[in-house]
C-alpha cells in the first residue's frame, strides 16, 4: 500500500512540478467567470425584473392615459405628457430618451408605438423594460376583457428580485463545474501512461516491486481524487456566496463515478493507441460519444447534478446515480486489465 | 519541394495507427456520434424537476405545471410548503421564501403566459385576447455635445434622415413617421419584445469549432510526439529552412480544416464574408496547436494547455457576439460575422475588419514564436515554458525592426488581454469592475512592452534601455493607431488604453503626442530594470505601471470634468 502511495505522491509531484494544475484551475476559473458574465448580461438583457442597473430615464406619454401608469410607477423613469409633434422634436433634441404612444382602436385593441434610439445600452436597456410593462399591462387589460373570452385568464404575480439567477447556478453553472474537472481527469490518466510509454520509461518502473496493475492503479489513484477536489473548491466558492448546495456525497459520488468511466476510458485509449499522438484525440471523441450516450440514463447527468444539489433528488436521481457507479467500476476495471495486457505485451 | 516531402511524410505516420483494429473502432465511434448525436440532444434538459410543486385537485393552473418539464408535481399538501415543495397551487399559487420559491413562481409565471397564449391564439375575439399590440420604431437622435461626450460612439448616422424618410407614406403621426420605415418593427405582440437574438446560428458556428478542436489535438499531438522521441532533429539537421519544416507540418491538417470549413460552411449555408471569417478562425486554431505542440513538455501538459486555450478561444468568440444588439461590442468577434452571414445579414467592412484584424494578427504573431522556437535547444530541452517562450522571442526580437514589430504586435494581445480582464471583473459590481479594469489594463500593456523589452535587451550585446524603450513604445503606438483606423466604427467600447479613447474623443495636437509620449516614457522606464535580475525587473514594470495608471486617470478625470 505504501508503494502505491509513493507511486501516487510522485504522479502528484509532476503534475504541481509542471503546474498543469494550475491551468485546469484558470480553465474553470474562465468557465465560472464567463458564466457569470452571461447570467448577468444575458438575465439582464432578456429578463428585465432582474435586471439591477436600470438607467434613469425621461420619457415622453402620448395618448389618452392607461399605460402611463404602470410607466409612472417603474422609479427610474420620469414621465412626462406631451403632445405626438412636440414628442418627437424633444426626442431628436436628446431631451427625452424614448417617446411612448398609446392609441387605443373601437375592438379596444391598444397600440403603443415606442420611439428609440437605435442600437445603444441604455436604448436596449429601457426596451427590455418597457417589455416588462408592457407583458404586465396586457395581462391588465385581458383580465378587465375576461366577458368577451372562453378562455379563463390566469395570471401569476411577478415575483420579487432574486439575488441570483436560480436555475442559472444549479442546472448551468454548478453542472459545468463538477464534470469540466471530470473530464480533465480522464484526459490526465490517459496522458500519464502515454507519456510513459512514448518515453520508454515504463521498464524504470516495471523495475519496482509493483506489478503492472498497481503502477496503473498508483497512476490512476491521483486523477481520480483531482476532480472530486475541485469540484467541492467550488461548491466552497458557492457557499461564501451564499448558494448553498445540497447533498454533498452524492454530488462527490456523482464526480467519482463519472471520473472512474473516463478515467478508465482514458487509460485503455491511452495503452491501445500509446505509439501514436491520437490518444487526445480518440479520447475526446471517446468522450463525446459517452456525453452523448449519458443523454439516454433516466436522467442526464447535468440533470442529475441540478437535482442533487437542489435537494429535489428523487428515486430517478438514485437509480441513475447507481447505473453510474456500476458502470465507472467496470469500465475501469476493464479499461486498467486491458491497459495492464498491453503493457505487458509492450515490455515482451 | 521539401515542404511537400515533410507533409507527406507526416500524412504516412500521422495514418500509421489506422489498422484493421483500431479503423473500425474510430468509424463506430463516428457512426455512434453522428447517429446519437440529433436524437439524444433533445433530450439535453439539465432543469427536468427542478421545481418540486404540489397542485391541489382542482387547481386552474394543473395543466400548465403538467405542460412544463421544469415542474415535478409531487403529492403533497401545503403544509409541506418550505419543505419538500417550492410551491403550492390551488387558485392562486403560493411560493415559499426563498431563493427557490421566487425561482419556481417566476418559471410558473413564464409556464402560465406561454400555455395561455397557445389557448388565446384560438379565440373569436383576437382584440381581447391579445389587446396591446407595439411597434418598435427606431430613430437617430441629435449627437451628443462634445462637453457631455460618453465614451460610446454612436453608430455613424445620417442626419438627413433625422425627418420623416422621402420614401415613408404620411401617416399624419409623426411619431410613427420619426422612424424610416425600414426602422420600423409593427404589430409586435408584447412578449415578443425581445432584442433579436441569433441562437440558431451561434450554435452553429460549433459546427466548425469543434471538428477543429479534434484538429487542433492531432496537429499539437504529432508534434510533441516526434519532439519527444527527437525525431525533429534530423530534420532540422536537413538543409529545410524551419518555415519548411512548420509547414510541410502543418499542410495536412491545414488540408482536413479546409475540408471541415467546406462541409460545415456549405452545410450551414454560410455566405462568403462569413466563410472568410471561419476560415481565419481555423486558421488560427492551427497556428494555436502549432505553437502549443511546440511548447508543450508532456501530454498531459499539452492537454492543460490547449483546453486552456479552447476555452479562451471560446470565449473570446463567443462572449462579444452573444451582444447582437450592440454591433459596438459583438463585432469584436468573428462569430458575429459568421452568425450575421448565416442569417443573411449584409455585414459592413468595417465591422468585418475590426472583428477579423485583431485575430488574424495574434495567428501571425503566434506563428512567428512557433518558428523561433524551431531550434534543437529550444524544442528538446525540459526548460520552463515561459524561459522557452522568452527564448523564442528573443529570437524575433533581436534586431532594432524586430523590436518595433514586436511592439505592433504586442496591441492586439493588449486587446485580447484586456477583453479577459473584462469578461472577468464584470460579475464584479460597476464600482469594484472600473477600477480593476484601469489598472488591469495598464498592467497588461506595460507587462507585454517590458516583455518584449527583456527578450530585446538580453538578445546578443548589451543595448542602451532608453532606446528600446523608445522603439517598442513607437511600435506599441503604431499598433495602437493601426487598431484606432481599423476600428473607428467601435473599438470606443474597448478598454484599449485610455489613450485611444482620448484620441477619439479629442484630436487636438496635446492629446495626439500624448499617448505617444506615455507609450514611450512608460516603456523606457519599465526598460531601465530588464537584464538586471528579477528584483530590479519587477521594480521596474511597477513603475511604469503607476505612471501607466496616473495617466489613464488623468485622461477619465478630464473626460469625467
Amino acid at each position: 500500500m505504501s508503494q502505491l502511495g509513493a507511486l501516487a505522491r510522485k504522479e502528484l509531484r509532476d503534475i504541481l512540478r509542471e503546474k498543469t494544475i494550475v491551468v485546469a484551475l484558470v480553465v474553470q476559473l474562465f468557465i465560472a467567470g464567463f458564466s457569470t458574465f452571461l447570467a448577468v448580461g444575458l438575465t439582464g438583457l432578456y429578463d428585465p425584473s432582474s435586471t439591477s442597473a436600470r438607467t434613469r430615464a425621461d420619457i415622453a406619454y402620448v395618448g389618452p392615459g392607461g399605460f402611463d401608469g404602470l410607466l409612472k410607477d417603474a422609479r427610474n423613469l420620469h414621465v412626462q405628457p406631451l403632445e405626438a409633434s412636440a414628442a418627437v422634436a424633444a426626442f431628436q433634441a436628446r431631451r427625452v430618451d424614448a417617446v411612448v404612444q398609446e392609441e387605443i382602436g373601437a375592438d379596444g385593441l391598444h397600440t403603443v408605438n415606442l420611439l428609440l434610439e437605435d442600437g445603444g445600452i441604455p436604448a436596449t436597456l429601457l426596451l427590455t423594460q418597457m417589455k416588462g410593462l408592457l407583458e404586465r399591462y396586457e395581462e391588465h387589460l385581458r383580465t378587465a376583457e375576461q366577458g368577451r373570452l372562453q378562455q379563463q385568464v390566469l395570471t401569476v404575480p411577478v415575483p420579487a428580485k432574486a439575488d441570483a439567477p436560480y436555475a442559472f447556478v444549479y442546472a448551468t453553472l454548478l453542472p459545468l463545474l463538477v464534470f469540466t474537472p471530470v473530464f480533465l481527469s480522464g484526459a490526465v490518466a490517459g496522458d500519464t501512461v502515454t507519456q510513459e510509454v512514448q518515453t520508454r520509461t515504463l521498464v524504470l518502473l516495471r523495475s519496482a516491486p509493483l506489478g503492472v496493475p498497481r503502477i496503473l492503479a498508483g497512476k490512476l489513484l491521483v486523477p481520480l481524487l483531482l476532480a472530486p477536489a475541485q469540484m467541492l473548491l467550488w461548491i466552497a466558492l458557492l457557499t461564501l456566496n451564499h448558494l448553498p448546495v445540497a447533498n454533498l456525497p452524492g454530488l462527490i459520488a456523482l464526480s467519482l463515478s463519472t471520473t472512474l468511466i473516463l478515467a478508465g476510458a482514458g487509460v485503455a485509449i491511452a495503452a491501445g493507441f500509446g505509439r501514436s499522438n491520437t490518444v487526445q484525440a480518440a479520447y475526446a471523441l471517446v468522450a463525446i460519444l459517452l456525453a452523448l450516450g449519458s443523454l439516454l440514463l433516466p436522467a442526464n447527468p447535468l440533470n442529475l447534478a441540478a437535482l442533487l444539489a437542489t435537494g429535489a433528488a428523487d428515486a430517478r436521481v438514485w437509480t441513475t446515480l447507481g447505473i453510474l457507479a456500476a458502470l465507472g467500476v467496470v469500465t475501469t476495471a476493464v479499461g486498467m486489465g486491458w491497459a495492464a495486457r498491453r503493457l505487458r505485451m509492450e515490455r515482451a | 519541394m521539401g515542404t511537400w516531402a515533410v507533409a507527406w511524410h507526416e500524412v504516412r505516420r500521422s495514418t500509421a495507427f489506422l489498422n484493421r483494429r483500431t479503423a473500425p473502432l474510430l468509424a463506430l465511434v463516428f457512426v455512434g456520434i453522428l447517429l446519437l448525436g440529433p436524437f439524444v440532444v433533445s433530450r439535453l434538459d439539465a432543469q427536468r424537476g427542478l421545481y418540486p410543486v404540489g397542485v391541489a385537485a382542482d387547481s386552474p393552473f394543473a395543466p400548465v405545471v403538467a405542460s412544463d418539464a421544469r415542474f415535478a408535481a409531487l403529492p403533497a399538501t401545503q403544509a409541506d410548503l418550505g419543505g419538500r415543495i417550492a410551491l403550492w397551487v390551488d387558485t392562486a399559487p403560493h411560493a415559499e421564501t426563498s431563493a427557490r420559491g421566487t425561482a419556481a413562481l417566476q418559471a410558473l409565471r413564464q409556464a402560465t403566459q406561454r400555455w395561455l397564449d397557445e389557448r388565446l391564439s384560438a379565440e373569436a375575439d383576437q382584440a381581447a385576447a391579445f389587446p396591446v399590440l407595439v411597434n418598435i420604431l427606431n430613430a437617430p437622435q441629435a449627437p451628443v455635445t462634445a462637453a457631455a461626450s460618453s465614451a460610446i460612439p454612436s453608430t455613424a448616422t445620417t442626419p438627413a434622415s433625422s425627418s420623416a424618410g422621402p420614401t415613408a407614406t404620411p401617416t399624419a403621426n409623426p411619431v410613427l413617421d420619426a422612424a424610416p420605415p425600414e426602422a420600423r418593427t409593427l404589430a409586435v405582440k408584447p412578449r415578443d419584445v425581445n432584442p433579436p437574438f441569433p441562437v440558431r446560428s451561434l450554435l452553429l458556428t460549433f459546427a466548425f469549432l469543434i471538428p477543429m478542436n479534434l484538429v487542433a489535438q492531432l496537429h499539437a499531438g504529432s508534434l510533441l510526439a516526434e519532439r519527444t522521441r527527437h525525431r525533429t532533429v534530423l530534420l532540422l539537421a536537413s538543409p529545410l529552412a524551419p518555415w519548411q519544416i512548420l509547414a510541410g507540418r502543418t499542410l495536412p491538417y491545414l488540408g482536413i480544416g479546409l475540408f471541415v470549413w467546406l462541409v460545415a460552411g456549405v452545410a450551414v449555408g454560410v455566405g462568403w464574408l462569413g466563410a472568410i471569417a471561419a476560415l481565419l478562425v481555423i486558421v488560427f486554431v492551427l497556428a494555436t496547436s502549432l505553437l502549443l505542440g511546440l511548447l508543450a513538455r508532456s501530454p498531459r501538459e499539452l492537454t492543460f494547455l490547449l483546453t486552456g486555450a479552447t476555452t479562451m478561444l471560446s470565449t473570446f468568440l463567443f462572449l462579444p457576439a452573444i451582444f447582437t444588439a450592440i454591433p459596438q461590442v459583438a463585432f469584436l468577434s468573428p462569430v458575429a460575422v459568421i452568425s450575421a452571414s448565416i442569417e443573411g445579414d449584409s455585414v459592413g467592412w468595417g465591422p468585418f475588419l475590426c472583428a477579423t484584424l485583431p485575430l488574424a494578427l495574434v495567428a501571425v504573431s503566434l506563428v512567428l514564436l512557433s518558428l523561433g522556437l524551431t531550434r534543437d535547444e529550444t524544442l528538446h530541452g525540459q526548460a520552463s515554458l515561459s524561459s522557452r517562450l522568452m527564448a523564442s522571442l528573443r529570437r524575433l526580437a533581436a534586431t532594432r525592426r524586430g523590436l518595433l514589430v514586436a511592439g505592433i504586435l504586442a496591441v492586439p494581445f493588449a486587446l485580447a488581454l484586456q477583453l479577459f480582464l473584462l469578461a472577468l471583473v464584470i460579475p464584479l459590481t460597476l464600482y469594484a469592475a472600473i477600477p480593476a479594469v484601469v489598472l488591469g489594463a495598464a498592467l497588461v500593456e506595460e507587462g507585454l512592452k517590458q516583455a518584449a523589452v527583456s527578450a530585446h535587451r538580453t538578445a546578443g550585446r548589451p543595448r542602451p534601455a532608453w532606446l528600446s524603450g523608445v522603439l517598442v513604445g513607437s511600435g506599441f503606438f503604431l499598433g495602437e493607431k493601426l487598431a484606432l483606423i481599423v476600428g473607428l466604427v467601435g473599438f470606443g467600447l474597448l478598454p484599449s488604453g485610455q489613450s485611444a479613447l482620448a484620441v477619439l474623443g479629442g484630436g487636438t495636437g496635446l492629446l495626439l503626442i500624448a499617448p505617444l509620449a506615455l507609450h514611450v516614457v512608460a516603456a523606457m522606464v519599465g526598460a531601465s530594470g530588464t537584464g538586471r535580475g528579477r528584483g530590479w525587473t519587477l521594480t521596474a514594470l511597477a513603475g511604469a505601471w503607476a505612471l501607466h495608471c496616473a495617466y489613464n486617470l488623468a485622461i477619465l478625470a478630464g473626460a469625467l470634468a
